[in-house]
């Protein structure tokens, strides 16, 4: 632990060093809020900074622990929220030029549990525009521009919740939030090296979070290792009756690793990709393969049931919901102001969906999620490499790539299975790659054990770049 | 592991589905071989259809397109029909399965009506 510099140390760890007193939030509020002005502004990661709001919090954090009184592991603890998600009295711009001067004047409820958690919020971190619905086809479709890879800054983030994954990746805060409706977290998270889980749909509230696609999108945390992302998941789900799609059950967080039993050894199922381009993938996949089978894993080939278009379904479910969700702003002059007119385009096309073709996509999502869920019958959990490529060049159109993208993405937001992307190894030009765990609806639990199985064997966690 | 296609997940890729695949995020066809196998050319039939869909939207929703917006959206309209194509090729009984808008996801909890 000594050798890894205090801001790159995880949540859990920084939470720790702070309740013993080796370390203030203030301090390290200072820290983060340097970082995120040097480092994370030249990674155009940063939405807004919070600098007021952070020194009280962090002040209030070491009073209430000097006191004795301690909040829990995320307490003096400071985060990043994808900017997305409302925060009072602070600007919330969704990433759009279109929302530029955007105040809402409560908290989200993730914010209000984070608040209450004892975590300190220090910025509000970059992210494609409107969470990109409409499909963008450039990394600098963001009020921001083109949030940079920490690992070589002349990649792309990732996105949608690009600065979530820079700024966790970069070392410019604990941890952070970010919301997915079909890989917005998983997908930064694996280009940029850090754990990120999406967890099941309605597992947390979305109250205050912009929409995209209200049968779709789940908010989750980015960071630095999967016990992060437990101890975080468990401070933001519960119960809200402020969001009526959210589960009225809180997470417990037990915090094991997954040991499976020769006896009766866990099923990990893998799922199909193809990697005869990308053999630097497969070697890494092999090799996490092996951490697994080492420890009494029995792993088996998966596949999807077939004859189901769930790519299709929720593709046109994400453009049926988000373009509604959009109307007035598609009917306005206000469109024109998004950075990317791919973007435009694809709102204004979603407007002309049917409701049947709509609800048929709705139906045969029905029938799609009784088939994926009969796979639990055989898996405990399925695994593969988050993506095929590494992140792509920030200058050039994500069209101009010439790598097969892969991804898990449509079966598993359709059906709202939890998923975590962990760091996995690098692949060309030493850019990192991730590793996806997939779990059945509410196995958080699992698929996070199972990572701290795979990180206290391996140490790609921990590798952070030079910044 | 074994490698296989994408044919082996049981699902074809049209290319909206690669337009949106992960987050939204527009892919080319050329980022896929299932993406290259499903370009083709547009008929002048396609063409006048695209053109009314337009013509459609611009009266229905009162829009007043940009010419970046005139311009990208017959891609984005013919991609969306072939998607919708798809999705109707699967086949439903009338009168049968309700849609997943109530959403019963979660096993664990018990969702409040």
């Amino acid at each position: 632990m000594s050798e890894i510099p205090l801001h790159y140390l995880s949540a859990v760890e920084l939470g720790r060093l702070i309740r013993e007193k080796r370390l203030s939030s203030v301090e390290l509020t200072r820290l983060y809020l340097e970082r995120l002005e040097k480092i994370g502004r030249s990674l155009n990661a940063v939405a807004e900074l919070t600098p007021e709001l952070a020194l009280a919090q962090a002040r209030q954090a070491d009073e209430e622990l000097a006191k004795g009184y301690s909040r829990g592991p995320l307490h003096g603890v400071p985060y990043g929220a994808k900017d997305l998600l409302a925060t009072k009295n602070i600007p919330t711009r969704w990433g759009s030029p279109a929302h530029k001067d955007q105040i809402f004047n409560y908290d989200a409820t993730v914010i209000r549990k984070l608040r209450e958690a004892g975590a300190v919020l220090v910025a509000k971190l970059s992210m494609i525009e409107l969470a990109g619905g409409g499909g963008y086809d450039s990394p600098a479709a963001s009020l921001e521009g083109p949030c940079r890879c920490p690992w070589n800054p002349s990649r792309w983030a990732g996105g949608s919740s690009s600065g979530s994954g820079a700024a966790v990746s970069a070392g410019l805060v604990g941890f952070a939030l970010g919301t997915e409706t079909w890989g917005s977290i998983t997908v930064p998270a694996a280009f940029c090296g850090i754990s990120g889980l999406r967890p099941t749909y309605g597992r947390v509230s979305r109250h205050g979070a912009m929409t995209l696609c209200w049968t779709l999108d789940k908010i989750g945390p980015m960071a630095r290792s999967a016990e992060d992302c437990g101890f975080i998941l468990q401070a933001i789900a519960g119960p809200d009756p402020l969001d009526a799609t959210c589960a009225p059950i809180g997470f417990r967080f037990r915090a094991q690793p997954l040991v499976s039993r020769r006896r009766r050894p866990i099923r990990l199922g893998v799922l199909p990709h193809d990697t005869s381009k990308v053999p630097e993938v497969q070697k890494a996949f092999e090799e996490a393969l092996a951490v697994f089978r080492e420890r009494n894993f029995h792993i088996e080939e998966a596949s999807y049931p077939p004859d189901i278009p769930y790519n299709e379904a929720a593709s046109l479910i994400v453009m049926a919901e988000g373009s509604a969700a959009f109307e007035g702003l598609i009917r306005s002059e206000r469109l024109q102001l998004l950075a990317d007119p791919q973007q435009q385009a694809g709102l204004i096309a979603g407007l002309s969906i049917s409701s049947a073709d709509y609800l048929r996509a709705q139906r045969i999502r029905k029938i799609a999620i009784q088939a994926l869920n009969a796979l639990w019958a055989r898996f405990d959990l399925l695994i593969a490499p988050t993506l095929l490529t590494v992140a792509p060049e920030v200058s050039k159109p994500l069209s101009a790539g010439t790598e097969p993208w892969g991804g898990n993405g449509g079966p598993g937001n359709l059906a709202g299975w939890p998923s975590l992307s962990i760091p996995m190894g690098f692949g060309k030009e030493n850019l990192p790659l991730g590793l996806e765990i997939i779990g059945p609806p509410g196995g958080e639990e699992a698929i996070l054990a199972l990572g701290m199985t795979y990180q206290r064997e391996t140490d790609w966690h921990r590798k952070h770049p030079s910044l | 592991m074994s490698r296989r296609t994408n044919k082996d997940r049981g699902f074809r890729a049209t290319r909206r589905e690669l337009l949106v695949t992960s987050l939204g995020l527009l892919i080319s066809p050329n980022n896929s071989e299932e993406g290259m196998s499903v370009q083709r050319t547009t008929t002048s039939n396609e063409k006048n259809d695209i053109e009314k869909s337009i013509a459609l939207l611009i009266e229905q929703h009162h829009l007043s397109l940009t010419e970046a917006q005139r311009r990208l959206l017959p891609q984005q309209l013919q991609e969306l029909k072939a998607t919708i194509l798809a999705l109707r090729k699967f086949p439903l009984q009338d009168g049968d399965s309700e849609p997943a808008t109530l959403l019963p996801i979660f096993p664990l909890g018990r969702r409040p009506v």
